[in-house]
């Protein structure tokens, strides 16, 4: 390998700063001589600044947050039934040496709780079996019905401590369905889930603006 | 000899690490900061990745959620940031793997440059290499990603990429060549350069 195939291959983790201290001293002594490699490290401290850049979009986390802690929370209440351990393990920063006895606890309900899902589940797929409808449940971001996939939308906004739950409701009380979103900009396009409601109204609109949980909301093209 | 780490990242690194102590007990609040904290530098490659803030927030708490789960299982001889990465980037490649790649990532690179070499002009020269970096793989592009744009070592993206280090090495070189070709401004011979003329 030759030196300009050598300094080449260090340029990178010299300007990502992870260049080991002896190829830094080789690196700095070629580049002195070489003006073809000094223009290649300019181009790389482009390409890194570019890489590195921060999005211009603007990240939710704490909503995002939120939505994974329910996620963490409606897990735990799935597996395990309240006990004074998985309360104050909710509810409480426990401290570390608490924390394999709170586990321990958990695993010796682990039988039980099983037991019980298993039984839920054969009953489920027992009730299924029976109907052999398509699942009733969707979740709030899963692909809307058909009917909400034509015309305009109603392009909302929730306020960032918005929970999950309240997104339900919201959609409950005024009969739509998500279509798609968040966007980067955290807009969602929402639309009637069923299609005897017509298309989106003002009044939908309205009424979703008088709702404190919602930032913003109107109508226009998907 | 490991790649050393700047300050800044040792910093970090250390308080990652308490983080995780403290995540591993089961304490909300540490999982919070470490959400909040990693949210913001997972989002921005993996919206790049998937170019849908949607899909990458679905990573984003499916990797999240892996590390609440197994904080305990953190060995300690990597940095904390290799780790989530690595999580993270498992994960986005199943997304990729079951949603398709071809609905997030742009066409095959073709030897033909975006833009010709006077075109591109200095302030816009991030754009274009943003936009060159679609063309390169799925892998090439998060090597680009891990080293230029989260200061990993080498060794650090082997981890987080499960392969060996001269892959990682393979892949860089022909990710940075696959850049020059399709931008010719960065090959040294552009306005970018300053050579040009």
């Amino acid at each position: 390998m030759n030196d300009h195939a050598r300094a080449s291959g260090l340029l990178v983790w010299m300007v990502n700063g992870r260049i080991e201290p002896s190829d830094s001293r080789w690196l700095s002594e070629h580049l002195d001589g070489c003006a073809a490699c000094r223009r290649e490290l300019s181009v790389e401290r482009r390409v890194r600044d570019a890489v590195a850049r921060e999005p211009t979009v603007e990240f939710a986390p704490q909503s995002s947050f939120n939505r994974l802690w329910e996620r963490i929370e409606g897990e735990r209440d799935m597996a395990v039934p309240d006990s004074p351990a998985t309360v104050a393990h909710q509810h409480q920063v426990m401290p570390p040496d608490s924390a394999p006895l709170a586990r321990a606890g958990r695993r010796a309900w682990l039988p039980v709780a099983m037991a019980a899902q298993a039984a839920v589940i054969l009953l489920l797929c027992g009730v299924l079996w029976q109907r052999s409808t398509a699942p009733a449940y969707r979740t709030v971001t899963d692909s809307a019905p058909a009917s909400a996939a034509m015309g305009p939308v109603i392009k909302a906004i929730f306020s960032d401590d918005v929970r999950l739950a309240d997104v339900k409701e919201i959609l409950a009380s005024t009969g739509l369905v998500v279509v798609s979103g968040p966007s980067e900009a955290g807009v969602y396009a929402l639309a009637p889930g069923d299609p005897r409601d017509g298309p989106v109204t003002q009044e939908a609109a309205a009424r979703l603006r008088t709702d404190p949980r919602v930032r913003f909301a109107e109508i226009g093209a998907r | 000899m490991p790649a050393p780490l700047s300050h800044q990242q040792q910093q970090r690194d250390d308080s990652d690490r308490k983080l995780l102590t403290r995540v591993a007990a089961g304490d909300r609040e540490a999982f919070r900061e470490l959400y909040i904290a990693y949210h913001r530098r997972l989002a921005r490659f993996l919206t790049r990745l998937t170019r849908r803030y949607d899909v990458a927030e679905e990573i984003i708490n499916d990797a999240l959620w892996v590390v609440w789960k197994r904080a305990s299982d953190f060995r300690g001889d990597s940095r904390v940031s290799t780790w989530i990465m690595g999580i993270a980037y498992r994960r986005a490649l199943k997304t990729l793997s079951s949603r398709g790649q071809q609905q997030f990532v742009a066409a095959p690179l073709d030897s033909q440059p975006l833009v010709a070499a006077d075109e591109i002009g200095a302030a816009e020269t991030s754009e274009w290499i943003l936009l060159g970096m679609e063309r390169l793989s799925v892998e090439q592009r998060m090597v680009i990603e891990f080293a230029y744009g989260y200061g990993h070592s080498c060794e650090e993206i082997a981890e987080i990429m499960d392969c060996p280090v001269n892959t990682v090495k393979t892949r860089l070189f022909h990710a940075r060549a696959k850049l020059r070709a399709v931008l010719p401004g960065l090959a040294g011979t552009g306005p970018a350069s300053g050579e040009s003329r």
